[in-house]
């Protein structure tokens, strides 16, 4: 009994234990600062109906149409491109990413994504964290593949089984990987005591010895190139 | 530069085209607000990223609206400043921006049969001049040259009508000194 419980808490992807990460405010100062701004706009037009440019509107309007909205583009931007990363967020293409998903909560599932959603190696960004490259041009990068994600979902030109646009870079699972005690314990991985010319030129493919990385039916994607 | 403050608008109605910006920039920043809080509520990606691709781009626009608003509402009384001898507008020149003077004096002159300028009136702090030619959509009527040093606040045309038409009072004022004017300049062309 006990043993079923620990499996369904390493599947479910983990329950809030508080309140506050930097998404959270993000989310909530943007509803905030939104409804702040109709009010703004509201009372303007009760109070001053017919002095909208005089100057105690004026101010009004200053903070209502000048000062918050500026602030609600700086949260409002950081709350989408923060909540993108998140799991469920790819999740809600539901008609695509649903076996991907049960995958992650799979607790027989032998995929390298189960293995890293269920041990919980980014808690709720399993998704971005093994797609998304280094730095600022990984994120562009994911950004845009993202954009386009959801204008072939919404316009339903994607075909099943889906595929990968570039075989998966291991400098992708590298940039976690390498460094880490048990990866480097492993003498294949290694050449002179650094990670391989092999697997930083991607001649030979962590997913060729780790695989599969996701485990999905074949109509939804090719195991290894799926995502 | 700028002008003095807010403080110096005059109250102007919902026809002038600073209070449709003004409404254009709160329905696109209200429409924009709406969305995000519905966005940010559901959390439904289409909604989110609408509101990251369409939303901010209206709040812009209504920021930009507010921004013209502001710049020219501003500009509603521009200081200026003559030294003593200068000339302020020539008679016959085009022009339809008012002034008042806040400080110094300055001739008001109209050339007489003979060609030579004649004095018609001398102007100091409070008066005003310049409303001729808008409201009689003419040109300048007099040429206007300082005395002293003069500081004077310019008015343009599309301020000035707003307050014309908004305040009863001075409309009332302007159309008196405007009729007391005409019936001068008619007296002295006999």
């Amino acid at each position: 009994m006990r043993l079923t419980g620990v499996a369904e808490a390493a599947t479910t992807g983990g329950e809030v234990m508080r309140w506050g990460t930097a998404l959270d405010w993000a989310i909530t100062l943007t509803i905030a600062i939104s409804a702040l701004i109709l009010v703004c706009i509201v009372v303007a037009r009760v109070v001053f109906r017919y002095h909208q440019t005089e100057g105690s509107a004026l101010w009004l309007h200053l903070l209502g149409l000048g000062v918050l909205p500026l602030f609600v583009l700086v949260t409002g931007n950081f709350a989408v491109l923060e909540y993108a990363t998140e799991v469920q967020f790819c999740g809600t293409c539901h008609l695509t990413m649903k076996p991907y998903i049960e995958d992650l909560h799979n607790p027989k599932s032998p995929s390298l994504a189960a293995a890293h959603f269920q041990n919980r190696f980014a808690p709720g960004a399993e998704c971005y964290t093994c797609h998304a490259n280094y730095g600022i041009h990984g994120t562009f990068a994911a950004k845009l593949t993202g954009l386009r994600h959801v204008y072939k979902y919404t316009t339903r030109s994607w075909h099943f089984p889906l595929k990968m646009p570039e075989p998966f870079e291991n400098t992708l699972c590298l940039k976690c990987h390498n460094g880490a005690k048990r990866f480097m314990a492993q003498e294949i991985h290694l050449e002179g005591g650094k990670v391989s010319e092999e697997l930083r030129s991607g001649k030979t493919e962590c997913v060729s010895c780790h695989a599969p990385a996701h485990d999905v039916p074949k109509k939804a994607g090719s195991p290894g190139r799926a995502g | 530069m700028l002008g003095l403050s807010f403080n110096v608008l005059p109250g102007l109605r919902h026809g002038d085209w600073r209070s449709k910006f003004i409404l254009l920039s709160q329905v696109l920043i209200g429409a924009a607000s709406l969305l995000g809080v519905i966005a940010m509520i559901t959390k439904q990606p289409l909604l989110l990223l609408g509101w990251a691709a369409v939303g901010q781009g209206l709040i812009l626009l209504g920021v930009a609206c507010f921004v013209i608003v502001a710049l020219f509402s501003q500009r509603t009384l521009v200081s200026e400043n003559f030294s003593a001898g200068e000339v302020i507008f020539n008679e016959g020149d085009p022009g339809r921006d008012v002034y008042v003077v806040k400080s110094g004096t300055v001739q008001v002159l109209m050339k007489g049969r003979d060609g030579a300028q004649e004095l018609i009136s001398t102007l100091g702090p409070g008066d005003h001049f310049g409303e001729m030619a808008l409201l009689r959509n003419a040109p300048r009527n007099a040429t206007i040259r300082t005395v002293t040093p003069v500081e004077v606040y310019r008015m343009s045309p599309n301020n000035f009508a707003a307050l014309y038409t908004s305040l009863p009072a001075l409309r009332e004022h302007f159309q008196k000194v405007m009729e007391s004017r005409l019936r001068e300049l008619d007296t002295r062309r006999g």
